[in-house]
């Protein structure tokens, strides 16, 4: 890609290269100087349960804020204009619903348990939980697989750099320094930089948005959408654009991110009481809302400046036989193009640094959260939960080294053809499917068993029918064809989700657990249920 | 209502409302971090002081 080609030279200039330098160092420098309160695993996965109120907001906002989701939503709000809003305000609401039942997050804090697999374990066995472990590690990494690829596209944009060697060594130095301090600080860590993010992030994005409002203007950015988009630029109910399927997939990928995703339980996990899980929650409904809100509509500016931009029109709105990898790669450019355009000197290091800070947030949560859920649920488990604090520690660290070497290959190799935001939602729900099930039945049906929670859990493969290139290997077009409807992510999603729940319902009316005294540590999810 | 203007009453309010989340949070968390450091230093400690 040639942006200067195009009439659109970025204004990164070499003092905002020395601000993102000066603060990813103090950031690698945060990891080193926590790394020597660490003493347990707990303090190294879950801070050691001592989160209060502001910190775990900003921790959790911060570490859900990423520079990916950023991304994502921006992409959606360029894809789908002022329509795209709906997903944050769904996400806003379900969080607040959440925060305010206790739905969930509540009886899981209660347990005091570090993982989701370690409830499936108390709830319904070992089997469970080294079978659920495994599937929430495989769909995790692979949710996270084109992390790498979103944040080069970003640095990309923003940069203007077009060498590919540039490129690729700006990625696996940023790489390489969230391994080290992930590595090195743990959740402790985390939570510190992910605050530090929370507060450079969310006071530079608003002053970003404020200045794309500026340079735009609201007028404009109406009519631009309306004549690009049309009506579904502005209804997510219209077929055209998202339609009823989509939004209903959203309510439920709403719930879904904030109770059931691992990385949003473990902040609720973390947190010193129930008191603060439902404060935390409702409080981040705003940050939920917002990690798409602001996203969305930077991409809705972009949309609307590129569409006017006499030169840049054919490259990123109207773009002639562009393939599917094609139109995804250019709508997640055009964001950080945009704003490389339109923010001056200084505040655009600042945003920079704030991003990829953000990136190293995100990634070292995730990293994190994967690899301490392969230790805690998978492999510990396998040696009878006799491994000292020391060992787990070190494989776990371990761990984060190989599947960041795994997101790098991976990310240079698959082809995306979907918006990412799909790509993701499809690959969290071959988790996700099946864990809201075991969840949703385990904590509040008493005569849930076993079986049903395996085959709720194998259930949840069915959603990687939603992914672009299984969708063409298995020839679904025929099978679309013969259905008379489209097979899109959110309708897969949905079915699977009907499909876990169905099995889980099934699998415990047919084989019931055989009754059994009742002890101490299984009467817990009965409490928590009460 | 018009969803242009339902929108945009939508993205006003909610960035109003995540500018009063940011400057509470931002202060806030720095109080908590103190207190986690030194929780964390004080369980830390413990070992050596028994």
């Amino acid at each position: 890609m040639d942006l200067e080609a195009l009439g659109l030279s970025s204004r990164f200039s070499s003092i905002d290269w020395v601000i993102v330098a000066v603060y990813l160092t103090a950031m690698v420098a945060v990891g080193f100087y926590v790394n020597r309160y660490i003493s347990s695993m707990a303090d190294y996965v879950v801070a050691g349960r001592a989160l209060r109120s502001c910190l775990a907001i900003a921790t959790m906002v911060g570490s859900e804020l990423g520079l990916v989701t950023v991304m994502y939503a921006a992409q959606k709000g360029f894809t789908g204009g002022f329509a795209a809003f709906h997903i944050g305000l769904i996400a806003g609401l379900v969080t607040l619903l959440v925060g305010l039942s206790g739905f969930i997050v509540v009886p899981l804090r209660e347990m005091g348990v570090m993982t989701i697999p370690e409830f499936y374990e108390r709830r319904f066995g070992r089997g469970v939980r080294v079978v659920g472990g495994a599937i929430l590690a495989l769909a995790g990494v692979l949710n996270m697989g084109l992390f790498l690829k979103a944040g080069s596209l970003f640095v990309t944009g923003l940069t203007g750099m077009t060498s590919p060697f540039e490129l690729k060594l700006v990625m696996t130095v940023l790489l390489g320094l969230v391994l080290l301090y992930t590595v090195l600080g743990g959740m402790v860590s985390v939570v510190v930089t992910d605050y530090l993010q929370f507060v450079l992030l969310a006071f530079s994005m608003l002053i970003a948005c404020g200045l794309a409002l500026h340079e735009i203007g609201w007028a404009r950015l109406v009519d631009g959408v309306r004549s690009v988009r049309g009506t579904a630029g502005f209804d997510p109910l219209d077929d055209a654009g998202f339609g009823s399927d989509y939004v209903i997939w959203m309510v439920f990928m709403g719930l879904i991110s904030c109770c059931v995703w691992q990385t949003a339980v473990m902040r609720a996990c973390a947190a010193e009481s129930t008191q603060v899980v439902r404060r935390l929650y409702a409080w981040s409904s705003i940050g939920f809302m917002i990690r798409f809100l602001i996203p969305n509509f930077l991409g809705v500016c972009a949309l609307v400046y590129f569409a006017d931009h006499p030169t840049a029109r054919t490259y990123f709105v109207d773009i002639p036989d562009a393939t599917p990898e094609v139109l995804a790669e250019r709508s997640m450019q055009a964001m950080p193009v945009f704003l490389s355009q339109i923010l001056p000197v200084g505040l655009i290091g600042l945003i920079g640094a704030g991003m990829l800070a953000a990136f190293m947030s995100t990634h070292d949560s995730y990293l994190l959260c994967w690899s301490s859920v392969l230790t805690q649920d998978v492999i510990s488990p396998c040696f009878g939960n006799r491994l000292s604090n020391r060992t787990r520690i070190l494989v776990t660290r371990v761990l984060i080294v190989v599947i960041g070497m795994f997101l790098l290959v991976w990310s240079l190799w698959y082809p995306l053809g979907q918006d990412l935001w799909d790509y993701m939602a499809v690959t969290g729900a071959v988790y996700f499917t099946g864990a809201f099930a075991l969840l949703l039945f385990g904590i509040y049906w008493r005569r849930a068993s076993r079986c049903g929670a395996y085959l709720a859990l194998l259930g949840g493969a069915s959603a990687v029918l939603g992914l672009g290139p299984v969708h063409a290997a298995l020839r679904l077009d025929a099978v679309e064809a013969a259905l008379g409807f489209e097979l899109t992510a959110a309708r897969v999603g949905l079915a699977a989700t009907a499909l876990c729940l169905v099995l889980m319902v099934l699998g415990s009316v047919v084989a019931p657990d055989r009754p059994k005294p009742i002890t101490p540590m299984e009467s817990v999810p009965e409490a928590g249920a009460a | 209502m018009s969803w242009e203007t339902f929108w945009k009453w939508f993205l006003l309010g909610g960035l109003g409302l995540f500018f009063g989340l940011a400057v509470v949070v931002s202060i806030g968390g720095a109080f908590d971090i103190r207190a986690l450091f030194r929780a964390m230093g004080a369980r830390r400690d413990e070992p050596r002081d028994h």
